[in-house]
C-alpha cells in the first residue's frame, strides 16, 4: 500500500505552472525529505499533500483512495495529515489554547484535552510557557509550539515546511531531534521540505528532489546548460565548451542536461594510469563532505559537478581535497531534462 | 520682486473693493419662514431695491429664532408675527419701534371627511376642542414659531387641561409635536390624515403650487382669533453698534408707506390675495 | 463668550438634574442607534466576511457597489425610504412612517455598507495562514472562518463602533423618517436642530455634551479592548 500516490498532478498560480509531477508514490512509515532551491515547488507540494489546496489537474490517492476535493470529505483526510508551516502562525490566545485547538475541533472533552496538550508541550520542552500569550514567543519557540500543536492531533502523517530554516542553531538541534523522535517512537510518516542537504541526510530515509516544479534526480545542482549535437554514430551533449557526454535526444540544439552523481567516477592519477585515458577528463577536487554514510565530492572539470562516493571507495582511491583527478562518466550518466 | 509687490497690491485692492461694493447698501433681515415660503419677499424686495437701492438678505426661520437673531445683533431688522413677543422685544430695548405692516390668516387644515366634525364649529377654539375630544390626529409645529404660538393661544382658550408647554395633557397617540417647519407639518398631517393649524400662504403653495396634489382641505377658517398680524422692527443701534439702523429703518418705513402697502396688497399667490396691508 | 458660558452652565445643570425631557431624547437616540447598529452588524459583518474570503466572478462589481453606497447621503436614503413607507407608498399600510422603527430602517441602509466594507477590510488584512492552520488542525470550514473572524475581531469591533457613531450623529434620516415627534421620535440631533431653530441653546448644548460623551465612551471601550488583547501583537 502506498500512502500517497500522485499522478499527472499540476498546480498553476496566476497563469504560471509551478508544479508538474508525473508520478510520485510515498510509502507509510517512511521519512521523506523534499529537497530543492527556493521556489522549486516544495511548499506547493506540501499544501497538496496536506489537502489544503487542490491541484488544477491530476489525481491524488491517499491510502489507495482517490482524493475528492470537496470540503466534506477533505475534513476527514485532514484529520490524518497535519502541516507545520515554515513560519507557523499562532492564534491570538495562550500557548495552551493553541495546542488544544486540534483536540477541540475533534470534540475531545476539556479535561482530556488539557492533559494531552500539556504532555505535547512537555515533549517539545515548552510546558513552562503554557499560559503565555502565544504571540510573545520567539521564532524557535513558536516552531516548537507549532510542532506540539500538530502532535496533539495525533496525525498519521506530519508535513513540515522548512522546519529549521528560520530558527537559531540551538532550536534547530531541538527540532531535528523532535522530528527524529516523532518518526521513531510514534511511527508517524514524516515529510519535510528543506534546502539543507545535511539535514535531509540526517533525518530522512528517502529524498525527493524538486527543481523548477519538477521532480529531478538527486542533486538538482548537477543541472547544466549545453548543446545537443546529433551525429551519425552517436548523439552527444556538449557542456562547458569541451565536455561531450552521450545522451539520448531527439532534437539538436540548446538543452538542459542532468548528470547523475552516481554516474560520475573519480580516479586518482595512479588509478588512471591503468586505464585508457581517452574517455577521462582532468579535474580537481574542491570539497569533500560527509553526508550520511556517504561522501559528497565537489569537482571542477571546467564546470562544477557533484558526485557521491561510498566511504570504501573514498578510502580506496585515497583522494584528498585539492588533488588533481581524472573523471569518467557512465554511459547513462547524462539525461536531457527538457 | 516688483511683480510680487504688484500682485500683492492688486490682491489687496480686490479684497478691499469686494466687501465695500457688497456692504454698501445691504441689510440682513431675519424673518419667519411664512413670508419667504409664500413668495411675498421675492415680489416685494425687488420693488424695494428699485425704490431705494438697498438689498435685503433674508434669513428665514421660526419667529423665536428670528427674534433671537435680533437679540444677538445678528440681524439688522426682524419681520415676524407674534405681537406679544414683538412688544417685549421693543420694551427690552432690542428694537427701536414696532411697525404694524399687514396681516394674513391662519386656517385649520384637515382631511375632507372631517372626522372630528369641526366644519360647523362656532369658533376656532371650539374647533380645537372638538379635535381633542375626538382624539383625531393633530400636528403641532412645536418649534416656537408664530404659528405654534397661535396654536398655544387657542389651546389656552379651551377648557382642556394643558401641560407646561401649553399642549393638551391627554395627548397620547393623537397630538404630534414635531418641531419642524410649516411645510413639513402639512406633509406630516397628510401622512397621518390629521389636522394642522397652518398659515394660508404655505397651504396655498402646497395645495395649488405643486405637481403632487395635496390631499387635505381647509376645514375651518375666518375666526378673528386666526388673524395673523406681521410687524417689522429695526434692531436698536444703541444695543449693537454694528447694525445698519438707517437702512433698516428705511426698510420699515417703506413697508408702511403708501407705496409699500400697495405692493403688499397687489401680491397674489395662485390668483388669491394672501396678505392684507393694515398699517396704522 | 459670556453667552456660551451661560448656556454651558445651564446645560450642565440640566444634565446634572436628570431633566426627564432631555434624558428621554437621549434614550430615543440610543434606542434607534443600538437597534440599527445591531441589525446592520448582524447582516453586514457576515456579508463583509463572505466578500473578503470568497472568490467569485462579480466580486469586484460587488465591492464597487458597496463603495458607492458609502457615499450615499442621508437625505437620499430618507427620501427613498419615505417613498416606500409613505401612506401612498408600497409599504404604507404598515404605518411605519414617523416611528422609531422607520428611523432604524433608514439607518440600517445607511450603515450596512460601512459595516460590510470595514469588516471586509479587516478580514482581508488577516493572514491566510490562520485559515490554513485551522484547517490542517482539523477544523471545519465554518470553524476556520470563525478563527479568521476572531483574529479580525478588533477590526470588526471598530467597524461596528464607527457605524454606531455614524448613526447616533446622523440627522437627515431621523428627521425625515422619524418626524422629530416630541416624546416619541425626537433624537439628540433632531432636537438640537430644532432648538437652534427656536433660538434656544441650553438643551442643544446639553445634548451636544451627551453626544460627545457617548462617542468618547465608545472609543474608550474600543481602546481598552485593543489594549488588553492587542498590545503584544
Amino acid at each position: 500500500m502506498s500512502l500517497f500516490a500522485l499522478q499527472a498532478v499540476r498546480q498553476v498560480f496566476g497563469g504560471r505552472t509551478v508544479l508538474t509531477i508525473e508520478r510520485l508514490a510515498l510509502a507509510p512509515g517512511v521519512s521523506y525529505a523534499l529537497l530543492g532551491p527556493n521556489g522549486c515547488g516544495k511548499t506547493t507540494l506540501l499544501h497538496i499533500l496536506g489537502f489544503l489546496q487542490p491541484p488544477v489537474r491530476g489525481e491524488i490517492r491517499f491510502k489507495d483512495r482517490v482524493v475528492v476535493w470537496r470540503e466534506k470529505s477533505l475534513q476527514a483526510l485532514r484529520r490524518q495529515v497535519v502541516l507545520v508551516d515554515q513560519h507557523p502562525i499562532m492564534f491570538t490566545t495562550t500557548v495552551l489554547k493553541n495546542v488544544e485547538y486540534g483536540l477541540r475541533m475533534r470534540g475531545v472533552p476539556t479535561r482530556q484535552r488539557r492533559k494531552i496538550a500539556e504532555s505535547c508541550l512537555d515533549r517539545v520542552g515548552m510546558h513552562p510557557f503554557a499560559f503565555r500569550p502565544a504571540h510573545q514567543l520567539s521564532g524557535g519557540e513558536t516552531q516548537r509550539v507549532a510542532i506540539a500543536r500538530a502532535l496533539a492531533c495525533s496525525p498519521e502523517v506530519m508535513l513540515f515546511d522548512e522546519p529549521t530554516a528560520s530558527v537559531d542553531a540551538e532550536n534547530q538541534a531541538v527540532i531535528e531531534r523532535l522530528i527524529q523522535d516523532i518518526r521513531k517512537e510514534k511511527g508517524i510518516t514524516v515529510i519535510f521540505a528543506t534546502h539543507k542537504r545535511l539535514e535531509a541526510a540526517r533525518l530522512a530515509e528517502e529524498r525527493i528532489f524538486l527543481f523548477e516544479g519538477r521532480l529531478s534526480g538527486p542533486g538538482g545542482e548537477n543541472l547544466l546548460s549545453g548543446t545537443v549535437l546529433r551525429g551519425t554514430d552517436r548523439t552527444v551533449c556538449r557542456v562547458g565548451g569541451k565536455i561531450e557526454l552521450d545522451v539520448a535526444a531527439r532534437h539538436s540544439g540548446p538543452a538542459r542536461v542532468f548528470i547523475k552523481p552516481e554516474g560520475i567516477r573519480i580516479f586518482s592519477a595512479k588509478q588512471a594510469e591503468t586505464m585508457s585515458a581517452a574517455k577521462l577528463l582532468p579535474g580537481r577536487v574542491l570539497q569533500m563532505t560527509a553526508e550520511g554514510d556517504r561522501i559528497k565530492v565537489l569537482l571542477d572539470v571546467g564546470v562544477l559537478l557533484r558526485t557521491l562516493l561510498s566511504r570504501e571507495e573514498a578510502v580506496r582511491s585515497g583522494i584528498l581535497v585539492g588533488d588533481q583527478v581524472h573523471v569518467g562518466f557512465a554511459p547513462d550518466a547524462a539525461q536531457i531534462v527538457q | 520682486m516688483n511683480k510680487l509687490v504688484l500682485s500683492a497690491a492688486c490682491l489687496y485692492m480686490l479684497l478691499c473693493s469686494l466687501p465695500t461694493l457688497a456692504q454698501d447698501k445691504v441689510i440682513t433681515m431675519s424673518t419667519t419662514t411664512s413670508t419667504e415660503a409664500s413668495g411675498l419677499l421675492d415680489y416685494l424686495l425687488p420693488e424695494f431695491l428699485k425704490d431705494t437701492g438697498i438689498t435685503v438678505r433674508v434669513m428665514a426661520k421660526g419667529t423665536g429664532a428670528a427674534l433671537k437673531d435680533g437679540m444677538d445683533g445678528n440681524a439688522d431688522v426682524v419681520f415676524v408675527h407674534d405681537v406679544a413677543r414683538e412688544k417685549k422685544f421693543v420694551e427690552e430695548g432690542y428694537g427701536t419701534k414696532r411697525y404694524y405692516v399687514m396681516y394674513n390668516d391662519f386656517i385649520i387644515v384637515g382631511p375632507a371627511a372631517d372626522p372630528a366634525g369641526i366644519k360647523g364649529a362656532a369658533s376656532a377654539v371650539e374647533a380645537m376642542q372638538r379635535i381633542a375630544a375626538a382624539k383625531a390626529p393633530f400636528v403641532s409645529r412645536g418649534d416656537d414659531s408664530g404659528t405654534h404660538a397661535r396654536e398655544k393661544q387657542l389651546w389656552e382658550a379651551t377648557s382642556l387641561a394643558l401641560t407646561e408647554a401649553k399642549a393638551p395633557q391627554d395627548s397620547g397617540g393623537w397630538y404630534f409635536s414635531i418641531g419642524q417647519g410649516m411645510g413639513e407639518a402639512l406633509i406630516f398631517a397628510q401622512e397621518k390624515l390629521g389636522y394642522v393649524l397652518a398659515d394660508r400662504g404655505t397651504y396655498l403653495q402646497y395645495k395649488f403650487g405643486r405637481q403632487n396634489p395635496y390631499e387635505l382641505v381647509i376645514v375651518y377658517e375666518g375666526d378673528d382669533m386666526l388673524k395673523n398680524p406681521y410687524g417689522v422692527i429695526p434692531v436698536n443701534p444703541a444695543k449693537f453698534s454694528k447694525v445698519k439702523f438707517d437702512l433698516a429703518d428705511t426698510f420699515a418705513k417703506w413697508l408702511v408707506s403708501e407705496r409699500g402697502q400697495q405692493v403688499i396688497g397687489s401680491y397674489k399667490l395662485l390668483g388669491q390675495p394672501l396678505f392684507f396691508p393694515d398699517a396704522k | 463668550m459670556e453667552f456660551l458660558n451661560q448656556s454651558l452652565l445651564a446645560a450642565l445643570h440640566m444634565i446634572w438634574s436628570l431633566d426627564p425631557e432631555m434624558y428621554f431624547i437621549v434614550y430615543v437616540s440610543l434606542y434607534v442607534s443600538f437597534f440599527s447598529t445591531l441589525i446592520a452588524s448582524v447582516l453586514g459583518v457576515p456579508l463583509g466576511f463572505l466578500i473578503a474570503v470568497r472568490q467569485f466572478r462579480s466580486k469586484r462589481a460587488v465591492i464597487t457597489v458597496l463603495n458607492t453606497l458609502l457615499a450615499l447621503p442621508t437625505v437620499v436614503i430618507g427620501l427613498f425610504v419615505y417613498a416606500f413607507l409613505s401612506r401612498r407608498g408600497l409599504l404604507g399600510s404598515l404605518g411605519l412612517l414617523y416611528t422609531p422603527e422607520a428611523i432604524v430602517v433608514g439607518q440600517i441602509i445607511l450603515i450596512l455598507p460601512w459595516v460590510a466594507t470595514l469588516t471586509m477590510a479587516a478580514v482581508s488584512r488577516i493572514d491566510e495562514r490562520y485559515r490554513n492552520t485551522a484547517l490542517t488542525l482539523g477544523a471545519t470550514g465554518l470553524h476556520a472562518a470563525l478563527v479568521v473572524a476572531r483574529e479580525a475581531r478588533f477590526g470588526i469591533l471598530a467597524a461596528i463602533i464607527a457605524a454606531f457613531g455614524r448613526v447616533i450623529a446622523e440627522i437627515g434620516i431621523a428627521m425625515m423618517l422619524g418626524g422629530n415627534i416630541k416624546g416619541f421620535t425626537r433624537t439628540m440631533t433632531t432636537a438640537m436642530a430644532l432648538e437652534h431653530n427656536k433660538g434656544e441653546f441650553v438643551l442643544a448644548v446639553a445634548l451636544g455634551i451627551v453626544l460627545l460623551t457617548v462617542s468618547l465612551l465608545m472609543n474608550i471601550v474600543l481602546q481598552l479592548a485593543q489594549g488588553r488583547y492587542g498590545a503584544n501583537r
